[in-house]
């Protein structure tokens, strides 16, 4: 045998060598051996435990099947399991849920991240570290915050989409509410305030005062299985510290710069409108006063169109009419984002992040006032602008 | 006889082109310098980081002009033959330690870097001496294959690595917020050098072209800009990959490990493209193998010239295995690890880098190459390329 076929023959038997450890080595985990975690909660247990709950997709089910453990229609079962275990640690109460499963779980197509009050208000670094740490998770995973126990929410299983878990993440995703990613709220615990807010949600029981504000709503709803946003959570320092209704969150999104569209309701004496928000622009800016004190100036200019005619007979057709209706929603805009910027003066909070603002467009004020900002925060003078336009009436000017 | 034009084959006028030693340079340097560095820079220079990235360019075109200067004297001569040139076979033997042990540094810390982000993204499991002797078998096979089937290898590698990083650029465009990056110029000199030192250390590899370069093609000068230019391209890519990263996390950027893995963990294209890590993993690993390949080859090929050997291809089995366990046992943990490139690195690679060339060069300038000293050198040591023909 010549040197050149005896070469390429250990080059062909090398080849075949190789193909044995294309199928994965030791990290070889089948499809159908995963355990996809849809959703999960965490609550606080005795001794500083927690108790995490994870909501598993049985996609088998998913076509035709039900809610959580069977509760809705379809045949082929449900399209959820629910398991919880409780540890010292998350890990360990994950570690006990793992126990109960056949497979292994993966968080990669984990879409929300439930938090109890208990455990919020305990902190909530550890889940974020959690998250953070693992290279399974998705860092840009909502959070909500719960009041009472986030667990049981995710057995709710809502009439109209299955599983319960893409009802919020659904809202979240078409940015009818507030935002807090992971990476978001952990980034937060960076910045001097270290404030963040991480929306609430609710089963079936609508916020006392919650109304339609600057940014849409999704109250209404009245079924008992129904999940409703119905505020936001206040964190500092990765505690829990206070809440907001519905309406000073509205506030704050417009604050934020994170409104983006949505519905609201205007009254007149001659008849009750909704209108819809389109576009917006809103900029937030911090500049120096004559004394070298640091103010904050917002603008929010919001387009929008008449999407309902609620009572009355209002006259779209006049060009004034519209003007006033702009003028309302203008204030409707900025009573809102007064009770966001009231609510986190009195909690002392900086969950608006105008330090974070300060510190990007006034660095050299910022070096003097960052020691205090805890102290000057409640006092910044802030300057809040709003326009609206109704520009549109949609495509009937007048029924009656 | 240059020592590129001593292995073409007959014939065949063959030499490294000009993109070849762009991407040639872009690889050798970019690829670990793109994962590891954004983070480092943020460490130290915070929000600044992306302009420490610029800052230390100069810090690699230093090298590149001294071995440009040192081509135009002894055209077509590796680092070692020119030290050898310059300083005879005792005295070339020990300035030739320089950048021998820079490789030998080197080619093992960038074999932890990806056994450790390959062992943390996805074989979380599989003993990390499984990992890197696989990794080690196709830069192997092409180092002994010579430079131009590794500049081939790397130009096909190199532009899969570029599209996967700006596919996750375009993906992960909704999380950018620039205000991330503001104030520019806030914290002053003192954070923006912190941050640039580790950056002039990776920037300062390019000495190893030294070793690349004398297989250049007849234009000199295009050769020579090309490496200039795939060096400032590198530069740029690790100042946007880190602005890209800082207008994501934040000061979270500075505390996560390898930053722009972490940006695939928040990209999302229409929901629909949402796990991009595997596409950054398998486009980085390429992009690392062609890097492995070329440094492990300016290893065997430095070493056999030290060593006075007539082929450097005896040696890259026993480098092979002698890199694997350096690189399996060097590091207790991914914090010794993390440690050493961050305070160790920087004064390392720095003096290393800057130094081969330079005392190379003083050596050239200061004793110049006789002719008598010319045919001191082996004719052993000139044969470390692949035959042709």
């Amino acid at each position: 045998m010549s040197a050149r076929i005896r070469r390429r023959a250990a080059a062909l038997l090398a080849l075949v060598c190789l193909t044995l450890v294309l199928s994965g080595c030791w990290d070889r985990i089948e499809l159908a051996d995963l355990d996809m975690v849809s959703g999960v909660a965490f609550d606080a247990a005795p001794n500083g435990g927690f108790r995490v709950t994870v909501s598993i997709v049985l996609p088998q089910n998913l076509a035709t099947g039900g809610g959580v453990g069977g509760a809705g229609g379809g045949s082929a079962g449900p399209s959820e399991a629910v398991v919880s275990g409780t540890g010292a640690t998350i890990g360990e109460a994950i570690t006990a849920i793992g126990r109960g499963l056949p497979g292994h779980i993966f968080w990669g197509h984990t879409r929300v991240v439930l938090i109890g009050e208990a455990a919020a208000r305990r902190g909530i670094q550890p889940v974020l570290d959690f998250f953070l740490r693992s290279p399974a998770t998705r860092l840009a995973t909502d959070l909500l915050v719960v009041r009472g126990e986030a667990g049981p929410l995710l057995q709710v299983s809502p009439p109209y989409r299955v599983p319960g878990t893409d009802v919020l993440y659904e809202h979240l995703r078409r940015q009818r509410e507030p935002r807090a990613l992971v990476y978001e709220v952990a980034q937060s615990l960076l910045t001097t305030s270290g404030a963040s807010l991480i929306p609430e949600v609710q089963v079936g029981r609508p916020a006392p005062g919650g109304s339609a504000g600057g940014g849409g709503g999704s109250g209404g709803a009245t079924s008992p299985t129904a999940l409703l946003f119905t505020g936001a959570g206040v964190l500092q320092r990765g505690r829990l510290v206070g809440w907001l209704n519905e309406d000073q969150m509205r506030g704050a999104m417009w604050l934020l710069g994170t409104a983006r569209q949505g519905t609201v309701a205007l009254r007149s004496p001659q008849g009750s409108v909704s209108v819809h928000i389109n576009r917006v622009r809103i900029h937030r800016q911090a500049v120096r006063l004559a004394d070298g004190s640091p103010a904050v100036r917002i603008r929010i200019d919001a387009e929008d169109v008449v999407s309902q005619v609620d009572a009355g007979n209002p006259p779209l057709g006049d060009p004034r009419y519209l003007l006033q209706l702009s003028n309302a929603l203008a204030a409707s805009i900025r009573g809102s984002a007064d009770l966001a910027l009231a609510a986190a003066r009195a909690e002392d909070v900086d969950f608006l992040e105008f330090g974070r603002l300060v510190a990007a467009d006034q660095p050299g004020i910022w070096g003097r006032v960052h020691g205090d900002w805890p102290g000057i925060f409640p006092r910044l003078p802030v300057v809040i602008a709003v326009r609206a336009h109704v520009r549109q009436v949609g495509n009937l000017v007048r029924l009656q | 006889m240059s020592r590129a034009a001593s292995h073409r084959g007959a014939g065949e006028a063959w030499g490294l082109t000009p993109f070849q030693i762009g991407v040639c340079t872009m690889a050798m340097i970019g690829v670990t310098a793109v994962a590891g560095l954004p983070t480092i820079l943020t460490a130290y220079a915070g929000q600044e980081g992306w302009i420490a990235a610029l800052v230390a360019l100069p810090a690699g075109l230093l090298p590149l002009v001294l071995l440009h200067d040192l081509d135009r004297r002894q055209p077509g001569l590796t680092l070692v033959e020119q030290a050898r040139q310059a300083l005879g076979p005792i005295g070339g033997l020990v300035l030739s330690l320089l950048p021998l042990a820079l490789l030998l540094s080197a080619t093992p810390l960038g074999a932890h870097q990806q056994a450790d982000i390959v062992g943390l993204e996805g074989l979380r499991h599989t003993p990390t001496v499984v990992i890197v002797a696989l990794f080690f078998l196709v830069p192997l096979y092409a180092a002994r294959q010579g430079p131009e089937v590794l500049a081939r290898l790397t130009t096909l590698s190199v532009p899969v690595a570029i599209g996967a990083l700006l596919l996750i650029a375009s993906t992960s465009l909704r999380s950018v917020r620039a205000e991330n990056l503001q104030p520019i110029f806030a914290l002053g000199w003192g954070p923006l050098l912190q941050g640039a030192a580790p950056a002039a250390a990776w920037y300062a590899e390019s000495a190893l072209l030294g070793f690349l370069l004398p297989f250049r093609g007849r234009d000199r000068r295009a050769s020579w800009a090309a490496a200039g230019a795939g060096l400032t391209i590198v530069s740029l890519q690790v100042a946007l990959v880190t602005a890209w990263d800082l207008s994501i996390f934040g000061p979270l950027a500075g505390r996560v490990t390898f930053a722009i893995f972490q940006v695939t963990r928040v990209t999302n294209l229409a929901e629909f493209l949402t796990h991009m890590d595997s596409v950054l993993v398998i486009a980085w690993v390429a992009g690392e193998i062609a890097r492995m390949g070329l440094w492990f080859y300016c290893l065997c090929l430095a070493l056999s010239q030290c060593l006075g050997l007539r082929d450097y291809r005896p040696l890259t089995l026993p480098m092979a295995a002698a890199v694997i366990i350096a690189t399996c046992t060097w590091f207790e943990n991914s914090s010794q690890f993390n440690a050493w490139v961050m305070h160790v690195w920087p004064f390392w690679g720095l003096a290393l880098g800057i130094g081969s060339p330079l005392l190379v060069w003083l050596a050239v300038v200061l004793r110049g190459p006789g002719p008598g000293r010319r045919a001191a050198i082996p004719a052993a040591a000139r044969l470390g390329a692949p035959e042709r023909g």
